[in-house]
């Protein structure tokens, strides 16, 4: 593609208005292509080819080597995806404004909490600490699913699986509170 | 409340059910405590992950330019550089983080695919049809009727025979895949695992075509492994020697008489086959060898950047600044001086050797705070950075 020449390039970046206007429009169907093979047909592919094309024009000074464009598209792509899975899935489950950080249970949990959740933590099978751990990086189960190479159905009886454990701590714990009170 | 745990834990509740969840807890003093334990348990994962890699973008440039650092810009590289031994602690700690590097490969292998495709040239398009389909489909040029029903009839003949050969091979490599480079030749093999193997000229790989958990592949030749983290050992087989690994890069040269590795980063741990007990382990930067059923050679130190040379990678461990401006020099045929100052200090990390001298300095500058003087005509001096 003559957009994606380094001479064509070198003009983009020194100024020349059609050849960066041509760089972008080529640009763009790959970066389509990319982003429905990542996450599927969905409206937030029109994002994701936007906000990328608009790092590639707003950085593309930055690029060194101009024979190295599709290196740098790449990455801006994917940085693009990454900010998409850390964005949009991370906290939906929790009853606070998902837009909002996680919060730091080492800020708000009670002393009582705390000791709970390092018996919780002992409780969690390695497999269910890997998905939770994903999930807490924002991927959504059914990428969780093809990561660990099972099927979506198998991942969430995982995620099930460590709530009970965790609820049976629980009730451990207030049994043992009752012993040790009696 | 048992019931509706699914959509807590699995669905993104708009405001109204959230404020109907609220209520429906506030009845419910166990369910309460149990979501509320459930996410503290998940804010404290998540938090444990920023605590190990605080910079989360860190493990996209590893993950895009581990394997190929001509993808990373110098400043990019140099930020590797001077993260890699957090990031391996973190890709110990959390195999997690493992499986986000295979996906964020399988995501440029993805964009390269999707780029390729755009590369290629279309097909010069014929006339239209009335129904719309499209014209590169179709057969060019048809055969007339009786020479058709001959052609097919061989067509369908020589597919019965092909098709027997074929499960003959299935049958006998069922669950294997075998890559073999000839001679000149390299190969980069993506394992089921997620791993990486570059194999040298004339060498061949045997490797299970599905993840079912064992990793273990059969190398004769000279290959270079990235294993990436995962919860069985990855391990090598050659002629005479076991190669048990959890997560790094190095590289095996394998004859029917010998085996040596030398080691780029992470551990591994090598034996005799014979006798899997004789064995040492090796640190980054180390070698060692196996020579028929004797026990391996006690690891030294090994230049690492020499013997994995042929891969297009030098692979530098606690090199010394002036050594590894040597090494330059040779390579790209001008003269590279440093400053006294810097000459001690060490680099460790992948450089690419195809990448122009330039950038490699520009990074290696930055990695190092120190500054690039001069140019290609009388050659280029590292300095401190002046503040």
């Amino acid at each position: 593609m003559q957009a994606f020449d380094s001479e064509a390039v070198l003009r983009a970046q020194a100024g020349d208005e059609g050849a960066r206007a041509r760089l972008l429009a080529d640009l763009e169907p790959i970066l389509r292509r990319f982003f429905l093979s990542r996450i599927g047909s969905r409206p937030d592919v029109d994002d994701l080819v936007q906000n990328t094309l608009v790092r590639v024009h707003t950085s593309l000074e930055a690029l060194q080597n101009p024979a190295r464009l599709k290196a740098f598209a790449m990455k801006g792509a994917v940085f693009e995806l990454q900010d998409f899975y850390r964005g949009r899935y991370s906290g939906r489950e929790y009853l606070y404004d998902p837009d909002q950080p996680p919060h730091d249970p080492a800020d708000t949990a009670s002393a009582g909490l705390r000791v709970d959740i390092e018996r919780a933590l002992e409780v969690l099978t390695p497999k269910a600490r890997r998905i939770i751990e994903l999930r807490e990086m924002g991927y959504p189960y059914k990428d969780i699913a093809e990561m660990v190479e099972t099927t979506e159905a198998a991942v969430k009886m995982q995620v099930k699986r460590a709530f009970e454990r965790l609820r049976g701590v629980l009730t451990l714990l207030v049994l043992c509170h009752v012993c040790f009170a009696t | 409340m048992t019931n509706s745990y699914d959509a807590i834990l699995f669905e993104a509740l708009d405001p109204a059910e959230q404020d109907a969840l609220r209520r429906a807890l506030g009845d419910d003093a166990d369910a309460a405590e149990a979501l509320a334990l459930w996410a503290a348990l998940r804010a404290r994962l998540g938090a444990d992950l920023r605590r190990d890699l605080p910079d989360a973008d860190l493990l996209v440039l590893w993950a895009l330019g581990g394997d190929d650092p001509g993808v990373l810009a110098p400043e990019e590289e140099a930020r590797l550089i001077a993260a890699r031994p957090s990031i391996e602690a973190a890709l110990a700690a959390h195999p997690a983080l493992g499986d986000v590097v295979r996906r964020l490969r399988a995501d440029r292998d993805a964009f390269e695919a999707a780029w390729d495709e755009a590369a290629e040239p279309k097909p010069a398009a014929g006339p239209k049809t009335s129904a719309g389909s499209r014209a590169g489909d179709r057969e060019p040029v048809r055969a007339s009727g009786a020479r058709r029903w001959a052609w097919r009839s061989a067509v369908a003949l020589a597919a019965v025979a092909f098709a027997a050969v074929l499960v003959f091979i299935l049958r006998r490599d069922a669950g294997f895949e075998t890559y073999e480079t000839a001679a000149g030749e390299t190969e980069t093999v993506t394992l089921a695992d997620g791993s990486t193997v570059l194999l040298a000229p004339s060498s061949r790989l045997r490797a299970e075509a599905k993840d079912d958990g064992a990793r273990r592949v059969r190398l004769t030749g000279e290959a270079l492994f990235e294993v990436v983290p995962g919860g069985e050992p990855f391990v090598v087989e050659t002629a005479t020697a076991l190669t048990t690994v959890l997560g790094t890069t190095f590289g095996v040269s394998a004859s029917e008489i010998e085996t040596e590795v030398t080691l780029a980063s992470g551990a591994v741990r090598l034996a005799t086959r014979l006798e899997p007990a004789q064995s040492v382990r090796l640190e980054p930067g180390q070698r060692s060898r196996v020579v028929g059923a004797q026990p391996p050679e006690p690891p030294t130190r090994a230049d690492v950047a020499e013997a994995l040379g042929w891969t297009g990678t030098w692979y530098f461990q606690a090199t010394p600044l002036e050594a590894l401006a040597e090494r330059l020099s040779a390579h790209y045929g001008v003269r590279i001086a440093v400053d006294p100052a810097l000459a001690a200090d060490r680099v460790t990390g992948p450089f690419s050797s195809a990448r122009p001298i330039a950038e490699t300095l520009r990074a290696l500058a930055v990695a190092l705070d120190a500054e690039v003087e001069g140019g290609t005509a009388g050659g280029y001096r590292l300095v401190p950075r002046t503040p």
